[in-house]
C-alpha cells in the first residue's frame, strides 16, 4: 500500500520524536536531527514531513504550552501513534534482519 | 528572556505568511519560524534574522502549508489546471510574442541590475571603514576671503598631533603625506611607484586596513619599516613571504613590515606602499619645518569620539587656530571638518584622490529607471493586446462557473511568472555582464554574496509589481466581461485597452528618443572635451620621467644626446603635466594691496616653444640670459586679465611669487590648457626651477611609434645608466584626466541603444498581434482593391502618429535636462537641433523597418484564407 512506506528522513523525524518525547515539536525536531545527523534541514522540510506523517496516521499532535519566546504563540506537539510505533518496529526489524543475512565479504568493498 | 520592541519580526514577510498559510498550521509554523528568529536576533544580530525569517517564509510555500484559493466546486472542476496547461499551449502557439516579451524584460533587468550595480559601487565609496561615520578630514578653507575660492583637502603637518592631545573628544588623528613617484627596488626588480605614503602608525586604528600578514601594532614603529599593499606583495616578491625582506626606494634601504589584505578599490584613498611618517624628511630647499602650521600639503584626518559632535568640535576650531597663526591671517580661513563618507562626492579635490560625480549617477540611474518602464509598459501592451484575444475563451469560462476571482488569478498569475522567470535569468546573465562592461570599459567590480542579495532583495519586489501592473488591466477587462455579449460575437476586441496602448506606446517612443538624444548629446559633449583644442600641441609631445637628483646630474649632456636623436625636434623641462597637479599660492603684484592667489609651476628654458605655445609679449626663459630668466616670471592670459593688464603693460612689472620668488614679469604667454577641460584656463604663473623636477618634455618628429621610442631609449641610456626608462606620451597621459566621462559617455551609449533594441522588439511584438486581429479587415481591403503599399500605409500610419508626438512631447524635457547638464562643463558644446533630429530619425527609422516587415507579412496572406471562415 502506498501509504505505509516510511522515507528515510520520515524515518529520522519519527526517531527525533520519540527521542524528545513528549516535547516534540518543530523546532526542537529540526535541532535534534541537526545534533545527531549533522547535515543542514530546514524548518519547512520537517514541518512537510510531520504534515505527510501525521497524515498517514503515524502522528499525532496537540497544542502545548504558549511561550513569550515564540512570540506567544502555542507549539504543537507530536506524539507518535501506535500505528506509527509498529510501522518503526516493522521498519527495524526488517534491517535487521538484513542485516544478519549479509555475508561480511560483502561488506569489505571490493 | 526579554524581547525588545526593535527585534520583532519583520512586516512584509509576516503578512505574505499570514495571506499564504493554512489557518489550521499557521499559528505552530509561525512559533516555530518565530522562535529560531529571536535565538538568531540575540546570537547573530537582527539583520541577520530578518533575513532568515524572510527565508524561511518563502521556504514554507509548500502545498501543504498553503491555503485552498479556489474552492473546489462541481461546475469548475478541473479549470485550475486547465488554466496552467491552456497557458502553457498558449505560449506554445505565440512563440514569437512570448520571447519578444520575454528577451525585453530580460534584458531590461539586466541593464538595471547593471546599473544598480555601478551605482551602488559609487555610493559605498569608503563605507567599507568601520568606524566611517566617526572619521573626518581637517580640510582648509579659504571662502571666507574674498580674493580666494580655495578649499585644500590638506593642512599643516602639526595639526594633526595638536588636535588630538588639544580636544579631548578626537580620539585619534592621522596625517599622510604624499611623495613624488620614486623607483623601489627589490632584487632585479625595479619600478616606479606613484603610491609612496608616509603616514602615523595610528593608521590601523583610524582606517580599517587589516594585514594579512604582519603585526598592525608594530608595524609603523620602526623608521625603516614599510607597509605594502596585497597587490604589491604579488608584484615584487610572487610566491615569497614579504615580511622580513628589504627593499630599496631612491637608496633608503626599508624592511617590510605587513601587508595589507587587499583593499576594496572603492576608496578615494589610494596607495601601495605606507612608510612611517617619522621617516618623512622637508625635501630639499623647502623653507619649512614639521612645526610650520602654514605648510598646508598634509591630509589629516581624525576619528571622534562616538559621542562626539562635529559640528560642535568644527566651531571649537577657529580658537584653537588663533594659538598657531598670526591675526592677519587667522581672518582668512577655517578648518572645516568633511566627512570620511562624503569626500568621494565633496567639493575638496585633491589631485591624489579619486572624485565622482553626482552629475552621471543621476543620468545613470534615470537611464536605469527608463529601461524598466519601457520594458513594463512593452510587456503590458503585448499582454493586454494578447488577452484580448482570448475574449472567447474567458466568456465560455464564465459560463461554466469560473468565479472572477480565478479569472484575476489567472490574469495576473501568467505575467507575474513570466516576470519572475526574466528575473532570474537576469540575475544569472548580471556578473557576466557586468564582466564584459567592466573589462571593455575598464572599471572593477567584483560580484559577491550580499551584492547578489542586494539585487535580490531590490529586483523580486519589482518583477512581481512589473507582473501586477501587466496583468492588472487585463485581469479588469476580462473578468467584468459580460459572458453572453462576448459569446454572441458583440465584443469589438481591437477597441478595447486601445486608450491604453496609444498612451504606452507613446510613453514607449517617447522614451526611446528621449535616451537616444540624451546619449548623442553625452557623447558629444565627452568627445567635444577630448578633441578640444588645448592651446598647445599635445600630440607629438612625450615625458621622460627621471629621479630629481638624477635629472639635475645629467640634464644638459641628456639634452645633447636627445636632441642629437633624428626624431627629436626640442627637448626642455617642466613641472606641469598639463592635469591640473601644481601647487598654488599667493601672488603680490605692483599696485594691489592683497595676494591672490593662483597656480604655480617652475619650467625650464624653451619650454614654451616645445610645447607650441606662442607668447603675447615679453620672452621666455632661455639659456644665453641666464641672469634674466633666475628673476623672471611668465604669466598667462588670465593671469594679466586679473590684474587687468594688457600683455604690453605687463611686462617689467614687479612681482612677489608665494614666499618662493621676488621678480618682475618677463613675458605674458597666450592661454593654454594646463588642467582638465573639467575647469576654465585659471591664472598661471610661471617661474624658473628652483627646486628639482622630475619631467622631460620632448617634442618628437613624426615616426612610427615603435621605432622612436626605441631610438630614444638608446639615447637615454647612453647617457643614464642607472635609472629604468620611464617615457609615456603626453596625450596619453592627458586622457586619463576624462577617463571618468569616456566610461560614462560608453555606459550611457550603450544602455541607449539597447533600450531602442528593446522598444523595437516591443513594437514588432505589437503590430504582429493587430495584424493577427485584423486579418480580416486587411482582407476584405484587399478584395476591394486596396494595394500593398496602402495596406502598409493603413497598418503603420497610427505608430507613425504616435512616434511624432512622442517627439514632440519629450524634445522641451530632453533640452531641459542637457542643458542643465552640460552647465557643469566648463567648455560647451552646442545643443545643436541635430542631435534631436537624429534621434527622431533613426527611432522612427528603425520602428518603420519593423512595422514594414510585419505588416507586409499580414498584406501578403491571400485573402481566402482569412476571408472564408465565417
Amino acid at each position: 500500500m502506498k501509504g505505509s512506506n516510511l522515507g528515510e528522513f520520515e524515518e529520522l523525524v519519527m526517531l527525533a520524536i520519540g527521542v524528545l518525547y513528549p516535547d516534540a515539536y518543530g523546532v526542537a525536531i529540526k535541532d535534534e536531527i541537526i545534533a545527531r545527523a549533522g547535515r543542514s534541514v530546514t524548518l519547512s522540510a520537517v514541518h512537510a514531513s510531520l504534515h505527510r506523517l501525521e497524515e498517514k496516521g503515524f502522528l499525532q499532535s496537540e497544542f502545548g504550552e504558549a511561550s513569550q519566546k515564540r512570540g506567544g504563540k502555542r507549539k504543537k506537539n507530536f506524539y507518535i501513534t501506535a500505528f506509527g510505533a509498529k510501522t518503526l518496529e516493522e521498519v527495524k526489524s526488517l534491517r535487521e534482519q538484513m542485516w544478519g543475512d549479509i555475508g561480511k565479504v560483502a561488506l569489505q568493498g571490493n | 528572556m526579554s524581547i525588545s520592541k526593535n527585534i520583532s519580526p519583520p512586516k512584509w514577510p509576516q503578512r505574505f505568511l499570514h495571506w499564504y498559510c493554512k489557518s489550521d498550521l499557521l499559528e505552530m509554523i509561525e512559533g516555530d519560524i518565530e522562535e529560531e528568529y529571536y535565538q538568531i536576533a540575540e546570537k547573530k544580530g537582527a539583520l541577520k534574522a530578518k533575513i532568515y525569517y524572510l527565508r524561511q517564509v518563502f521556504s514554507f510555500l509548500r502545498p501543504f502549508a498553503t491555503k485552498r484559493f479556489f474552492k473546489q466546486s462541481i461546475t469548475n472542476m478541473g479549470m485550475n489546471g486547465n488554466y496552467i496547461k491552456v497557458a502553457l499551449r498558449g505560449f506554445k502557439k505565440d512563440k514569437l510574442n512570448l520571447s519578444l516579451s520575454l528577451i525585453g524584460l530580460i534584458v531590461a533587468f539586466t541593464c538595471a541590475m547593471i546599473i544598480y550595480t555601478v551605482i551602488d559601487y559609487q555610493l559605498n565609496y569608503d563605507k567599507f571603514n568601520t568606524k566611517a561615520n566617526r572619521i573626518y578630514k581637517v580640510t582648509y578653507d579659504e571662502t571666507l576671503n574674498p580674493n580666494s575660492d580655495r578649499k585644500l583637502a590638506t593642512v599643516g603637518p602639526p595639526l594633526g598631533p595638536a588636535i588630538k592631545t588639544y580636544f579631548p573628544e578626537v580620539e585619534d588623528a592621522v596625517r599622510f603625506r604624499d611623495t613624488p613617484d620614486q623607483i623601489v627596488k627589490y632584487k632585479d626588480k625595479q619600478f616606479y611607484e606613484k603610491g609612496i605614503l608616509f603616514a602615523d602608525p595610528s593608521l590601523f586604528n583610524v582606517f580599517t586596513y587589516p594585514l594579512e600578514k604582519g603585526n598592525a601594532s608594530k608595524a609603523l614603529t620602526e623608521i625603516n619599516s614599510i607597509v605594502i599593499t596585497h597587490e604589491m606583495a604579488i608584484k615584487y616578491f610572487g610566491e615569497e613571504d614579504p615580511i622580513g625582506k628589504l627593499m630599496d626606494i631612491e637608496g633608503t634601504t626599508l624592511q617590510v613590515t605587513g601587508v595589507f589584505a587587499p583593499i576594496p578599490s572603492n576608496t578615494h584613498l589610494h596607495f601601495d606602499f605606507i612608510r612611517p611618517f617619522e621617516a618623512f624628511k622637508v625635501p630639499f630647499g623647502y623653507p619649512v619645518t614639521l612645526d610650520t602650521w602654514g605648510w598646508i600639503s598634509f591630509h589629516t584626518y581624525v576619528l571622534l569620539r562616538p559621542d562626539a559632535n562635529a559640528q560642535e568640535l568644527e566651531s571649537k576650531l577657529p580658537p584653537f587656530a588663533k594659538t598657531h597663526f598670526d591675526e592677519d591671517r587667522i581672518s582668512r580661513f577655517r578648518y572645516r571638518l568633511q566627512p570620511l563618507l562624503d569626500i568621494y562626492f565633496g567639493d575638496v579635490k585633491h589631485d591624489k584622490i579619486a572624485s565622482g560625480s553626482y552629475n552621471y549617477i543621476y543620468v545613470l540611474g534615470s537611464v536605469g529607471i527608463l529601461i524598466l518602464v519601457l520594458a513594463a509598459f512593452n510587456f503590458t501592451n503585448i499582454s493586454t493586446a494578447k488577452s484580448l484575444t482570448r475574449a472567447m475563451e474567458t466568456g465560455l469560462r464564465k459560463t461554466m462557473g469560473s468565479t472572477e476571482r480565478a479569472l484575476w488569478f489567472r490574469y495576473l498569475m501568467e505575467p507575474i511568472m513570466l516576470t519572475l522567470f526574466a528575473v532570474i535569468i537576469a540575475l544569472a546573465i548580471t556578473p557576466y555582464g557586468l564582466g564584459w562592461i567592466g573589462s571593455t570599459l575598464g572599471f572593477e567590480y567584483s560580484w559577491d554574496m550580499s551584492l547578489f542579495q542586494r539585487l535580490l532583495i531590490l529586483f523580486l519586489p519589482m518583477a512581481l509589481v512589473i507582473g501586477l501592473f501587466s496583468g492588472f488591466y487585463p485581469a479588469f477587462i476580462m473578468s467584468s466581461f459580460q459572458p453572453a455579449s462576448v459569446l454572441k460575437g458583440n465584443l469589438k476586441v481591437s477597441h478595447k485597452g486601445n486608450f491604453l496602448r496609444t498612451t504606452l506606446v507613446t510613453v514607449q517612443f517617447g522614451i526611446t528618443s528621449a535616451l537616444l538624444i540624451g546619449s548623442f548629446i553625452i557623447s558629444a559633449q565627452v568627445n567635444f572635451m577630448l578633441d578640444k583644442d588645448l592651446g598647445y600641441d599635445k600630440d607629438q609631445i612625450a615625458i621622460l620621467q627621471i629621479p630629481g637628483e638624477t635629472l639635475e646630474k645629467y640634464y644638459r649632456p641628456l639634452k645633447q644626446q636627445l636632441l642629437q636623436n633624428p626624431y627629436v625636434q626640442a627637448v626642455s623641462i617642466g613641472g606641469t603635466r598639463m592635469d591640473g597637479d601644481n601647487g598654488s599660492g599667493p601672488i603680490l603684484a605692483e599696485g594691489f594691496d592683497e595676494g591672490i592667489p593662483m597656480k604655480i609651476t617652475a619650467i625650464g628654458e624653451d619650454f614654451l616653444k616645445t610645447i607650441g605655445v606662442q607668447m603675447l609679449a615679453g620672452k621666455e626663459f632661455s639659456a644665453t640670459h641666464e641672469y634674466d630668466s633666475a628673476d623672471g616670471i611668465i604669466i598667462n592670459e588670465s593671469a594679466a586679465k586679473v590684474f587687468k593688464w594688457t600683455p604690453e603693460e605687463a611686462i617689467g612689472k614687479k612681482m612677489q611669487v608665494s614666499d618662493q620668488r621676488e621678480g618682475h614679469v618677463m613675458g605674458v604667454v597666450k592661454n593654454f590648457n594646463f588642467s582638465s577641460l573639467h575647469e576654465p584656463i585659471a591664472p598661471f604663473i610661471l617661474i624658473y626651477p628652483h627646486t628639482r623636477l622630475t619631467d622631460v618634455y620632448i617634442k618628437l618628429k613624426p615616426g612610427k611609434v615603435h621605432d622612436l621610442v626605441l631610438s630614444i631609449e638608446n639615447s637615454y641610456n647612453g647617457v643614464i645608466a642607472d635609472v629604468p626608462f620611464d617615457f609615456m606620451f603626453l596625450d596619453d597621459h592627458l586622457q586619463k584626466l576624462y577617463a571618468s566621462d569616456k566610461q560614462f559617455a560608453s555606459l550611457v551609449k550603450i544602455f541607449s541603444w539597447i533600450t531602442m533594441i528593446v522598444a523595437i522588439v516591443g513594437l514588432y511584438g505589437l503590430i504582429a498581434l493587430i495584424c493577427r486581429y485584423r486579418m480580416k479587415e486587411i482582407g476584405v481591403r484587399k478584395v476591394l482593391g486596396a494595394t500593398f503599399s496602402s495596406l502598409i500605409f493603413t497598418l503603420s500610419k497610427s505608430f507613425v502618429l504616435l512616434i511624432i508626438i512622442a517627439n514632440v512631447i519629450t524634445w522641451p524635457m530632453v533640452y531641459y535636462f542637457a542643458s542643465q547638464w552640460i552647465n557643469s562643463f566648463a567648455y560647451q558644446v552646442d545643443l545643436s537641433l541635430m542631435y534631436f533630429v537624429l534621434g527622431f530619425l533613426i527611432t522612427i527609422g528603425i520602428a518603420s523597418i519593423a512595422l514594414t516587415v510585419q505588416s507586409g507579412k499580414a498584406a501578403l496572406v491571400n485573402p481566402v484564407n482569412t476571408l472564408r471562415q465565417e
